[in-house]
Formats: structure tokens, sequence, C-alpha cells
């Protein structure tokens, strides 16, 4: 009996005492955790490499011409029928609801997040300074040109430097002034500017530059109306002596020339099935085109109106290039689809190009030169005439005299012109109208040719805040007026 | 000569016929119905010893004994099981009672047996004649359910414990076990929202447990907690017997695990004495259950031609109906239609080509008769040392979408050997194999899906091409960009794709009886599971907008799990003099789950002839991924049950549970739970009412936990790999992609349980009611956050949920004698209510497919849906002008109501429009069992639940780019006809935000099915005992039979979106078969 009673003893303790606290400590195998990571000079580099791959989040610049391009007098919704996603933009009928509109903020704050951990987390580790440092810089470049997009997307907005820790802290950011983002981002591109390198070993290239910041610093004080320090930083750009025009637009945009003289700051895109494919060149082929345009057919996205169509002077050399009327399809027929040319590349998958988004570009900054010039004060045959001809020249086009432009209005509009078809499909258009105070005016004066569903008014000049967010957060977060 | 009745259904005459007759007819319909030759050479077989029967002279006679059988109220019993024990020799009672029967001299034993009756042995010493009167068998209260970790008598339950009937579901031809469970268990919700062989219906045992963690109820086979798919390979056959566990008491003792119910399974295991051998077969066909209604090319025509002209009348000013194609514009090729200029048969303006257009049913083109065949062969047996029972399995479903198809081999085999007087030991193996053949059934057009492209193309784009290759809707499309449907007879012969499953469940355990009353169990469990995928989409196959040759594509996917359970248990058991009873145990559990995928993918493969990746050309698109994951629990547990007399009942129980899946500082977890039973017929005062045979009020409280979370890791931070490039080379990038959150725990729930029992007139009648009241809170969820913070969801345990409830179930045997009638009914009444939700209360709005479709919001049942409320159509301008509507609405476009009475129509009147759950489920099952011949009616059903049909915004779009519902006929047309009210007008670029989520798309979801029919025939011992079997019985069955419902899609119990946030959204699917068979069971 004595036996058996031990016996049992035994089993109960084996019973109660098989489990131990080590048994339930299981961490993930095929994640990396916030826990074993921010520790290195290594993990940095990837934390940043991970920066720069959020500006290709779809929201900021993926679907960038559906804001620049697809709102503006450039070009018309898919024909997506019963989605209206894209026609509200088209047409400014667009609903709080409205998934691009979610998809921007979303992604945007997603990498405004990624930016804040790094700087957040970076200052103790023991590494390189002049890294550490360049690192730093290239962080607050890329949060400066994320909340630029934002700001002008939305106006006012959350502004966020830090990690936020706990999801209940998100509900206490309401939207901070437009001033302030702006002075933010001013900071951020000011502190990058001083820190970042004016250009890179060949492995590098594609990082931000000293001439990137600068260029996006002159186009926020530009944005601004600070003319004068717009032209004192564009011309800083210049002054670099590392940039030119390539002597031929279609150059510009091939794929085999990537990273040209031209560029000053791209979302870099690479095909070859590693998923860092730029789609654009297959969704802006016309539909039901199957290989005949491009391979893998095309989703007719972001199709050109007649009206920028008929924009192009005679004899623009950048019209055959950026765009086309027609094709012919495999049976043979000719299909009257109009369509953009500007992004070509022969993919091995459906959207898997290896065509860079420009962000910036040194025609850019030259016309924006000019027009910072010309806000200054006019000046008959001055610089700024002469930078907008080095556009038009390149074009195939005459240059304009002081004759044809007689005043600081006319040049306004000449240049309102000239960045139309320079920078045609690459997101700027609408943001240039607003910039310049002319959407209202020159998208009612076309309201029947491009479908608007009303009037347009200063409330259009800013989209509308992701209803979703209101929401979630309704105390601290306020629709703009008109929505 | 023996004669035979026929029980007629309809005029209720009993019908006399010959048995050779009888043998004539079941033969001739077996033939006529004749499915495989197979069958037909056992039922042969079969009847040929039939024959034989009478032919030879029977042997051995040494005595000949005769006699009545009797029911207790001394009416002939007729169609009574007379059997000598320990041989195949036996009869019949006939149709008054009598029987006659030679059986070898000296004593025999006969077994007296028939359905509703206690069998009964009598031993025969010199009579002659033997009289026997039998017994209303009223043991649904005599037996023994299964309960967590051990059993109990039924009558000293004190929890809301449901038993499956068996006999009811032993027929239903259904690959998957869980189907015939549908409306048989009163609280228990089977879904079956996908027609694919073999696939998976949802089980929800007293509606929605949990917001984002699991719903699905525990499966325990055999002491085992195993997943759910080894439950979905189990054969029908190879239960014996199955209970569901619903209230707190009853599952608290699986603690976190058991708070969304538990469903016991207990397979069949070797009885010693006379090895038994059975053998099922049944085969049969499929066809779906329902068709579409779809417009046909004709009215296509002028549905397209309207719609274009729509659009250009609506956005080009001075457009002129009567203008051509040449005259539209080119930045909106849609306001152009068919006019003949590329082919000219297309041509919608020609009254002549109109009606010569070619017209192709596509859900012909994908639905096919398909066939089902079932095997299964088992034998069982043993002595009082050891006992075993090996069955083996062969399912071949074919799917009624053309190609799909199931293949299905199991094999189960249990052993039980007592190896020492104290000492027994057991071991059980279930290995399973299956080939699935699958099709892309569900999913969106552009990405080749069968069912979606079926329904979308236009009805006279053809198959094939002038040289006889696939073409699609794209050869027809870019003059008017209509969308490049893709071609639903390539999307299934063109892809390729073979799942393979292996499974293999293998456990074991041992009881030692270490005194009298103490019984000490070890048993453990080993889960294998291996997938393994090959999918090949030829070079032939059209895709969304690409004619072929198209670029094909490979994929190889593999995975494995490997799970392990390990439990001990002590269990005390005593009886003092049968007063106080007693029973106690105590024990531990602990598992591990691990799971490991890879996949690899190539394109451009120079032939469609080898498919594998080896194929694929070099140097092209490969991807190859892999990854791990794994999960542990630790338990301990005590449960203690002591009754008085059998009278006053009382169980408590506890179980702690840890999880890896919580950080350690809320990884334990600790759910109580007690009940009380009072069987107040077993009290004097009650002895009176004769009536009431049975009576048991019992009550229970509990609480119970939830970790069933789709993330192994919840609780912390990851990062997730986000990649770039710097001059065109690849470079490695990282980025957060989750919040941590180490303060995640259990959720809990708490639930109150308070049910009856009554049997009444011998348990003629028995009644069993429920209420409960489960009220669920921490809840374990992903919830929406302010996306500033970086995420757009974050995992927390917020919010209290509700779910009361009333629980019918009721079985009657109507008719005891004679014609056996017996009704089982069961009706559940589920009510669902989010009490708390969050810090700030907010609602949370979740998306699926289009944006955002249901909203759960405190005080409203979980995942309602949400939207716009439609009011009607905008009859004509007037209608327009007097009421607030979208910026671009004309007359004709859908008329919304302005919920908040702002004058603006926007998101802000978007409000709850619906709800999938229904008011309450039901099921009625009706079982006559006639001389050997038993006939089975099941009906089920659910009534209230609403569907959002998201798929009307592809069949109903009005766009007149892809086919149609015929509810577009009755389109608006003009302000004289103004159509249904309801079905906008035409309009190839959508005004009036016309397809927005609103109750336009919000679908009666109540459905009536007939969901089974079965008529078997239970050959006569005395035919069959000559042929050396036990039994014949051959069975004719329809299943899904026909469904009574107004929901316009294939299946009202859809969900495609399957989780309580955004439950009833149909996006197209699999449909449900009905299926025919014939079956034999035979038994050595």
């Amino acid at each position: 009996m004595k036996i058996l009673k031990s016996y049992i003893v035994v089993l109960i303790t084996a019973l109660l005492s098989s489990c131990s606290e080590e048994f339930l400590d299981l961490k993930p195998i095929s994640t990396a955790t916030s826990d074993n990571f921010y520790q290195t000079a290594d993990d940095f580099k990837n934390a940043v490499n991970g920066g720069y791959a959020g500006l290709q989040a779809a929201g900021l610049t993926g679907n960038s011409y559906i804001f620049g391009e697809i709102a503006s007098d450039n070009t018309v919704a898919v024909a997506s029928g019963s989605v209206t996603d894209q026609d509200e933009f088209d047409r400014f009928y667009i609903k709080t609801t409205n998934p691009f509109i979610s998809g921007r903020w979303n992604d945007a704050y997603s990498v405004i997040a990624r930016y804040n951990t790094i700087l957040d987390k970076i200052g103790p580790v023991t590494m390189d300074e002049t890294l550490k440092n360049r690192y730093m810089a290239e962080t607050k470049f890329l949060r400066a040109i994320v909340y630029f997009t934002l700001v002008q997307t939305f106006g006012d907005v959350p502004l966020i430097l830090k990690p936020v820790a706990t999801p209940d802290e998100g509900y206490s950011f309401g939207r901070s002034p437009k001033a302030d983002v702006y002075a933010q981002i001013e900071k951020d591109l000011t502190e990058a500017e001083s820190v970042l390198p004016v250009s890179y070993p060949a492995a590098d290239i594609g990082r931000a530059t000293k001439g990137a910041a600068k260029a996006y610093l002159g186009k926020v004080y530009l944005t601004q109306k600070k003319y004068a320090p717009a032209v004192a930083k564009l011309k800083e750009v210049i002054d670099l002596g590392i940039y030119a025009l390539l002597p031929s637009y279609a150059d510009v945009f091939r794929v085999a020339n990537k990273n040209n003289k031209e560029s000053v700051f791209d979302v870099q895109y690479k095909s070859g099935g590693a998923g860092e494919g730029n789609a654009w060149p297959n969704s802006f082929a016309p539909q039901n085109s199957g290989n005949a345009v491009i391979a893998f057919g095309g989703d007719g996205n972001n199709q050109p109106t007649t009206d920028i169509i008929n924009a192009y002077e005679p004899g623009d050399l950048r019209k055959d290039i950026s765009v086309a009327s027609s094709y012919t399809n495999a049976a043979g027929q000719v299909i009257p689809d109009r369509f953009i040319k500007k992004y070509y590349d022969v993919p091995v998958a459906k959207n898997d190009n290896g065509n860079n988004i420009p962000l910036i570009r040194y025609a850019d900054v030259l016309l924006m030169y000019a027009e910072a010039l010309n806000e200054v004060s006019f000046q008959p045959a001055g610089d700024a005439f002469t930078y907008l001809n080095l556009i038009r020249t390149r074009a195939g086009l005459a240059k304009k005299t002081a004759a044809e432009i007689p005043t600081q209005q006319a040049f306004r509009l000449a240049m309102e012109q000239e960045r139309r078809v320079e920078l045609a499909f690459e997101g700027y258009r609408w943001f240039d109208l607003v910039r310049t105070d002319r959407a209202i005016t020159v998208l009612n004066s076309k309201k029947d040719q491009i479908r608007l569903v009303a009037d347009l008014t200063a409330n259009n000049l800013v989209f509308p805040i992701p209803q979703s967010q209101i929401d979630i957060n309704k105390d601290k977060i306020k629709q703009n007026p008109g929505y | 000569m023996i004669y035979f009745h026929i029980f007629s259904m309809i005029n209720y005459k009993p019908l006399i016929m010959k048995k050779r007759v009888l043998d004539r007819w079941v033969h001739i319909q077996l033939i006529r119905l004749g499915m495989i030759p197979w069958t037909l050479c056992v039922v042969l077989y079969g009847l040929t010893f039939t024959g034989n029967l009478y032919a030879r002279e029977l042997s051995n006679i040494d005595k000949n004994i005769s006699g009545k059988v009797t029911d207790e109220k001394g009416e002939a019993l007729p169609g009574v099981s007379v059997v000598v024990k320990g041989s195949q020799r036996g009869t019949s009672t006939n149709v008054d009672g009598t029987y006659q029967l030679s059986i070898p001299d000296g004593s025999s034993v006969l077994i007296f047996s028939f359905v509703g009756y206690v069998p009964q042995e009598k031993t025969v010493a010199n009579e002659t004649a033997l009289d026997v009167t039998l017994q209303t068998d009223t043991k649904s209260l005599q037996e023994v359910v299964v309960v967590g970790y051990g059993t109990q008598k039924r009558a000293n339950v004190t929890a809301a414990i449901s038993s499956v009937p068996m006999n009811e579901i032993k027929d239903m031809p259904v690959s998957n076990v869980a189907t015939a469970l549908q409306g048989k268990i009163p609280g228990v919700v089977i879904q079956q929202n996908n027609g694919t062989p073999g696939s998976t219906p949802a089980i929800k045992v007293r509606g929605f447990g949990s917001i984002s963690a699991g719903n699905s109820p525990l499966i325990v086979i055999d002491g085992n907690i195993v997943n759910a798919n080894i439950f979905s390979n189990l054969n029908t056959n190879d239960i014996e017997s199955m209970d569901v566990l619903k209230d707190a008491s009853s599952t608290a003792i699986y603690g976190s695990k058991g708070s969304n119910g538990v469903i016991l399974i207990t397979t069949k295991k070797g009885k010693s004495g006379k090895p038994s051998v059975n053998l099922d077969v049944f085969t049969g066909f499929q066809q779906v259950s329902k068709k579409i209604d779809l417009i046909n090319s004709q009215q296509f025509a002028e549905f397209g031609k309207d719609a274009s002209n729509n659009a250009y009348l609506d956005n080009i000013k001075g457009a002129n109906i009567a203008d051509p194609n040449s005259v539209r514009p080119t930045d909106y090729l849609r306001y152009r239609y068919p006019r003949g200029e590329v082919f000219d048969w297309f041509n919608f303006d020609d009254p002549a080509r109109v009606a010569a257009l070619p017209y192709t049913d596509y859900q012909n083109e994908i639905f096919r008769t398909a066939k089902m065949n079932n095997y299964q062969l088992s034998a069982s047996g043993g002595s009082d040392k050891a006992r075993y029972s090996i069955s083996g399995g062969y399912l071949q479903q074919d799917g009624i979408i053309r190609r799909s198809a199931l293949d299905r081999y199991t094999l189960r085999a249990n052993v039980e050997v007592n190896v020492l007087p104290k000492l027994k030991i057991g071991i059980g193996l279930n290995p399973s194999y299956k080939i699935q053949q699958e099709v892309k059934d569900a999913g969106h057009w552009a990405d080749n899906a069968v069912v979606n492209s079926a329904l979308s193309v236009m009805p006279m784009i053809p198959i094939y091409a002038a040289d006889g290759s696939y073409t699609s809707q794209t050869a027809f499309a870019a003059p008017y960009n209509y969308p490049g449907i893709t071609n639903p007879v390539a999307n299934i012969t063109e892809y390729n794709s073979q799942l393979l499953t292996t499974n293999l469940l293998a456990n074991t355990f041992a009881e030692l009886n270490l005194l009298k009353d103490l019984t000490y169990r070890i048993s453990g469990n080993v889960n294998f599971s291996g997938n393994r995928r090959n999918a090949y989409r030829t070079s032939k196959m059209p895709l969304n907008q690409i004619l072929p040759p198209s670029v094909s594509t490979g994929t190889a996917y593999s995975d494995q799990g490997l799970s392990w359970l390990f439990n001990q248990t002590l269990n005390y058991s005593k009886s003092f003099k049968e007063i106080h009873n007693f029973d106690v145990l105590v024990g531990m559990e602990s598992t591990k789950f691990q799971f490991q995928d890879s996949q690899g993918t190539g394109s451009s493969y120079p032939n469609d002839v080898v498919e594998t990746l080896n194929g694929s050309a070099s140097g092209t698109t490969t991807t190859s991924v892999s990854s791990k994951v794994e999960n542990a629990s630790a338990s301990y547990f005590a449960r203690a049950n002591y009754n008085y007399k059998g009278k006053y009942l009382i169980n408590v129980s506890v179980r702690r549970d840890g999880s890896s899946i919580f950080g350690a500082d809320n990884r334990w977890g600790t759910f109580p739970a007690g009940s009380l039973g009072w069987r107040i017929s077993e009290e004097s005062f009650m002895k009176r009412l004769a009536a009431v045979s049975e009576a048991k009020l019992r009550v229970s409280y509990g609480l119970s936990g939830n970790n069933a979370f789709n993330n192994n890791y919840p609780y912390v931070a990851t990062l997730r790999s986000d990649n770039y490039s710097f001059n065109n080379s690849l470079v490695n990038g990282l980025a957060p992609s989750s919040l941590a959150n180490s303060q995640l725990g259990w959720e809990r729930s708490q639930q109150l349980d308070a049910g009856i029992d009554l049997g009444l007139f011998s348990n003629r009648i028995l009644l069993i009611v429920d209420y409960y009241q489960r009220t669920t809170k921490d809840l374990l969820l992903s919830v929406n956050v302010p996306t500033v913070t970086g995420f757009s969801t974050a995992v927390k345990n917020i919010g209290r949920m509700e779910n009361k409830g009333w629980e019918f179930g009721l079985n009657t045997r109507n008719l005891t004698k004679g014609v056996i009638w017996n009704t089982s009914l069961n009706l559940s009444f589920n009510r669902n209510k989010v009490v708390a939700l969050g810090p700030t209360g907010d609602p949370i709005r979740s998306a699926s497919g289009v944006g955002e479709t249901n909203i759960t919001q405190i005080g409203s049942p979980i995942g309602s849906f949400y939207g716009y409320k439609q009011l009607g159509i905008f009859k004509d301008q007037a209608d327009l002008d007097s009421y607030p509507h979208d910026p671009t609405s004309r007359p004709g476009d859908v008329k919304y109501e302005d919920i908040n009475g702002d004058k603006i129509i926007n998101a802000n009147d978007r409000t709850i429009i619906g709800n999938n759950q229904p008011d309450f489920i039901y099921g009625i099952t009706n079982t006559f069992n006639y001389m050997g011949f038993d006939l089975n009616i099941a009906i089920q059903g659910t009534q209230g639940g609403e569907i959002l049909n998201l798929s009307r915004r592809f069949f109903e779009n009005l766009e007149g780019n892809a086919n149609q519902l015929s509810t577009v006929l009755t389109r608006w047309r003009s302000a004289s006809d103004p159509g249904d009210g309801v079905t906008p007008r035409a309009n190839a670029r959508t005004t009036g935000n016309n397809n927005a989520i609103s109750t336009r798309w919000v679908e009666d979801g109540s459905y009536l099915r007939i969901q089974n029919v079965s008529l078997g025939y239970q050959l006569p011992s005395s035919l069959i005992s000559k042929a050396k079997l036990q039994q014949v019985r051959i069975y004719a069955s329809a299943q899904n039979l026909f469904t009574f419902t107004r929901y316009l899609n294939f299946n009202p119990e859809v969900s495609n979106y399957e989780g309580p946030l955004t439950g009833g959204v149909d996006y197209g699917v699999y449909p449900l078969a009905k299926t025919f068979t014939l079956g034999i069971n035979i038994g050595l």
C-alpha cells in the first residue's frame, strides 16, 4: 500500500510539472521583430532602403496620376463603368469614401512611421558618424517629400514626427495648420541639404542628393510663393553643374537610360520578377490592345484628353514621344484609342517594367527657376526667357521672344503651357494649376469639354479627408469644407 | 408463402404483393436507375442467393419453432427480425406478428429486434412456441454521452449537450460529414457556403462567439483534439456517436479552446464477440441545384445599345442617338456599340443580324452531371483481451463544375488490448490521402475565374475562334472598349491544378486502474499533414484582354504541418450505496503545432508539355518563398461531479491555460464553470404524474476563453521586407509591419444556460429546451486605428458582445407499431448584439472586396450590412428636382434616402441596411419504418437572414458590356416606361452612384430546403441468412432535392468573406449540387 501511495505521488507530480514557461515562449521564425532590429549599421541600411521603398506605395507615386493628371484637363478616367472612383476625380464629385483618397493618406502615414522610427532609433547606435548623419539626412529628405505630397493634397494634415507608440496615442493627433507642415518640410530639407552628398558611387545612385534636396526646397518655396528663396535655391541646383538637359526628349524616359544627367530625383524601379517593377507602362496602355502596344496588354488608365493633344504646338517633338491617338491591333483593325506612350518598356510579366518615376527632373528645375524669376520681376529677354527657351529648343520649337511674351502675366501663361507639355503625365498638372491659382479659371473654362459636374470652387483646391479617418477620430479630424 | 407489405405514403392503404414480384420490382428499378455495373453485380449476387433460397432444401433442420411478437399493449408487431444467436439463421414476423423458424436442436438463443424497441434475447429450451413482448426503447435517456475527457450517463448530464442522431444522417451521400449535420442539432449552424467537392462547411455553435478570434468549434475525436480537416475526412460510417457541447459548464474543461463549442466524435470500436464485416457502397450523380436567369443575345443587343446611347447623350452636348460610331468621340469608346464595322454579324442596329446573333448558354458549358461513388469496407471484432476495428474507404466525387473532382482514400484502425488485468492500451491510426482537381471557381473573371466569367461573358461571344483555338470577349471588345471577359470554358480546360493532401493521425493511450476506483490515463496523438499543389496555366488560355497564345505560368506549393498533443488524467469514481456518487478528474495537457510552407512559380514555358517548374524557361520570373510558424499551449484542469441518488446533480470544473500566442505578461488564463441539475421525475411526488416519464431541470454558468487568432505572434511588433533598387540593382529593405501589444490576452466568454429535459408518455415525446446567454468580453480583435500611427489596424482586447437564444429539440415517436413514424424537430433562435467596443465605442467598419460593406456597432448585430437605402428610381426630372441626389444623377438613376436630412446625399447617409444572421434556423426530420422499408425525409432552413449580393454589381451593373440578370429587362427606360421601380437605367458610364453599396443589393436569404429524402429496404434475414449475410439494405437517396428561396444567386448560404465582421457577402462562389444516389449496405 505504501509503495502504491508513493507511486501515485510520483504520478501526480509528473502530471503537474511537465510544462514550463519556456515551452510557451515562442518567437517569430520567419519574420524579423522590432525587438531584434534597429541595432546595427546594417539594420539601418535595411531600414533606410525600406524608407525609399515606401515611395513606391501606390498612394504616393503609383496612383499619382489620379491626383495630378486625371483631376486636371490632361487625362480622363479609365472606362471602368460602374466603378466611379477615378471618374470622381475627373469630374469633381469626389466622395469622401473614395479609395484613392484613403490610399494616399494611409500610404503616406505608413511610410512616415518608417521615417520617424529610423530617426528615433538611430541616435544611440554605434556606427560610422558620417554614415549615420547621411542616413538621417536621407530619411529627413524622404519625410519632407511625403509631407509635401500630403499638404498639397489635403491642406492641413496631422504632423507626426515621432513614432506613435500605442494605438491609443494615434487618437491624439489633429490636423496641424499648413504653415506648420511647410515649416517642418523646409526644416527637414534644409537639414538634409547640408549633409547629403552631391553624388554617390554607382551602387548608391538613386539615393537622395544635395541637388535633390535643393530642388525640392526650391519647389516648396515656389509653392508657398516665396519667390526670392526659390530663385536662390534653384540657382544653387543649376550651379552644382552636374545636371543637364539630354539632347533628345525621348532619351529622358528610356529605361536603358535611367538616372541620367537630367534626373534629379526618381523613384527607382527594376524589372525582372523581383516585385520591383513599375506598372505605369502597362497601366497606361489601351484596354483590349493585347500585345499590340505593350506585352501583356494595358489597363487604359490616364487616357489623354483631346485638349492636351491639341495643346502641343505644331512641330513639337514631344507630342509623338508622349501620346498616341490610335493603334493597330493583332487583327489588323485600327483602333482610335488615345494613350500615353511616354513610359514604355518590354516587360517579362505584366506591370513589371523598369521605368523610374521621375519626381524632379532638371527640366522641371529650369522651368521652376524661370517661373520664380518672372515672379520676382519680369524682365523682357531676361534669364527667365533663356531657361524657357532651353526647354523649347530641345522640343524642336522656336524660341519665345519678348515680343511674343510682353508682360509678366503673359510669361506666366507661357510657363503654364510649357510646363504642361514638357512635364505632361508626370503628375504635376493639377498641382501646378493650384499653385499658380489658375485651377478654377482654367478648368471652369473647359467645363463641358472635360465634363465637370459643376463649376469648381475654392473648396475643390484640396481633396477630402478620408471618411474612415474622420469616422474613427471624429473629435480631432475634421473634413475639408465642401465635402 | 410469406407476404410482404409495402407501405404506401399516398393513399395509406397497405398494398400486398408477392415476394417474388417485389424482388423483381426491386431488380427492375435498380436496373432502370442503373448506376454502375458494380452495384448491380452486388445486388444481383444478393438476388441470386435469394433465388437459391427457394431452390435449395434447407439442411440441418432439427426443430421448428413459432410464435407471436407483440408490443406492450399486446398488439401484433410485423417485420420484427428473429435471428438465432451466433448464426445467420433467421426470419421476420409477418403481418399478424407471427413467425416460424427452424433452429438447431438443443438450447438456442433467439434475438428479437425491431427499430424503436429494445432487442430481446430468449432462450429456447423444449418449447415449440415462443411469444415475445417487446418494450418500447427509451434508451435516449439511458444512453451514455461523451463529455470532455470522459463519458456521462445522459440522465446525469447537467449541461447543454446535444447528441447527433446518427441514424438520420447515415444515408446522406455527403463527402463531408459536417454537411449531414445541417439542421439536425439545435443551436448549431452549419453553412454550406461552397459546393466544391470535399469543401468544409462553416460550423457555428450558438452564434458568433468572437469577432476575429476563431468561431469554429473544437473538434475532439476519441479524446484527441484534432484540426477540422480530420473531421472533414471522416467517413460517416466510421462514427459511432457525435455529441455537441454547447454551454460553458461542458466546454470549460477545454478552457480556452472550448468557447465556440466542442464537437466530440467517437469512432467505432471493436466489440468482443463475433467479427462483423460491413460493406457500404453508394453511387449516384449530382447536378447544379440552380441556374441563374440571364438575358439572351437579342435582349443583350437591345440593352447594350441603350447603355451606350444613354452614356453618349449624357456626356456629349448635341449628341444624337442616330449618330454613327465614327462621330462619337474616341476619348470614351463605350459611347459606341457594335454596328457591323468589324464583324458583319455583330450589329445591334440591324434587326435581321440581331435575330441571327449566336447564343451560348455558358452555364451549360461549365456545369455537368457529375458522378459520385463511395465504397467502404469495415471489419471489427475481438475477444475479452483485445478488440479491433478497421475500415477503409474510397470516395470519388466529380464536381458539378466540369473537371473539378475529388478522390479520397481513408483508412482507420483502432486496436485495444488488455495487456494486464489492470492495464489497457490502445492505438489508433487514421491515414488519409486526397487528390483534388481544382478549378478556379470563385473570384473575378479577370483572374480567369470560372463562375464569374460564365455569368459575365456576353451570350453571343463564341467559345472558339475559326481556327479552333479559344477566343474570348477580348477579340470583339477593342472598338467599344468592352471588358476582356475571359473564356469560361478555357478557364476550366487550360488551367490544371491538383492539390494532394496527405494526413496521418496516430493516437495512443494507456489506462491503468491504480485502485478499484482510481484510473490513470495517458494519451497522446501526432498529426502530420502535407499539402502539395501543382498548378499550370497553359499558353492556350485567353487572359483578360489577351488572346492566346499567352504566357504560361506554373506554381508548385507545398506545406507541412505537424502537431502533437499529450495529456494525462487521473479519474476517481466512487459510488456509496448508489446514494452518493462521485466522479473526480484532474489532468494536464500540452500541445504544439508547427507549420511550414514553400512556393515556387515559373513562367514562359517553351511548350505545354512539361508543366512542372523545371519546364519553365530559364531566366524567366521564378520566385520562391518559404515560411515557418509555430504555437504551443499548456493546460491543467480538474472536474468534479456529484449526484445524490441520481436526483440532485452537481458539476464543477476549472481549467488553466497558457498559450504562446500571448506575451509573457498575459499568457495564462483560468476558466471555471459549474452546473446544477434536478431530476424532478425521480421525486416521489412526480410519480403520480404518470404521463411524465422524465423531467430534469438544469442550470449552468461558466467562463471560457479564446485564442484562435489568425496570427501566431500577435503581441510582437514585426517587420516585413520592402525591397528597393538603386541604379538597377536590388537592395534589401525592411519596414515595420505591425504594432506591438504586450498586454494582449485571452478573450473570455461567460455563459449562462438554463434548460429542461422532458420526456412524456414513456418518452414517446422528448422535449429539450435551453435558454442561454453568452457574453464575450475582451474581444481579441484586429481593430482599425487612426492610420497616422502608420498602421491601419492593431490587435487589441476590446469590447463586449452578447448572444442570447432559445433552443428547442423535440423528438416524437408518432406511430410505434405497424408503421413506425418518428419525428425530430429542432428550432433555434439566436440574437447577437455588440454591447461595447473600444475606448471610444467607435464602430468598426469592414471592407469586403469593394470598400466598406459591413459595420459592427454598439447595439446592433455584429457585421451588419452598411450602405445607402434605396427609395426607388428617379422617375423623371421633376422627381429628381424634388429630392436630394448625387451630383451626377439623372432620371432613371437610383434614389437614395437622405438619412440625416441635410439635403445632401453623401457618405454620412449610410446606415445599417441588413443583417446576415437569421431570426431562426430549423430542421425537421421524419423517419418511417415499415416491414423492412425505411423512409427518411429531412427539411432544413433558415429564416430572416439577409445577403449582400455583391455579385450583382457584375450581373446587374447595367453598363451594357457584360451579361446581366434578367432583372435588367424591367429597368427604367423612360419617364413613361419606368420599369420595376428598383432597377435603374442602362448606362455605359454609370451615374447617380447607382452601384454603391445599398439596399439594392441586399436580399432575403431565407430558405427552406428539402435536404434529404431517402428510401431504404432491409432485405429480410430469412432471405439473406442462407447467403451468410447478416444484413442487406438497399436505399435510394436524394440530397438538396429542392431549395425554396427568393435569393437570386446560386446559394443562399453563401459567404465569401467568411468571418463575422463581413459575413453574408456573396461575390460569386461554387454552387451547391443536388445529389441522387443508390446505395447498399451489406453486413457479413
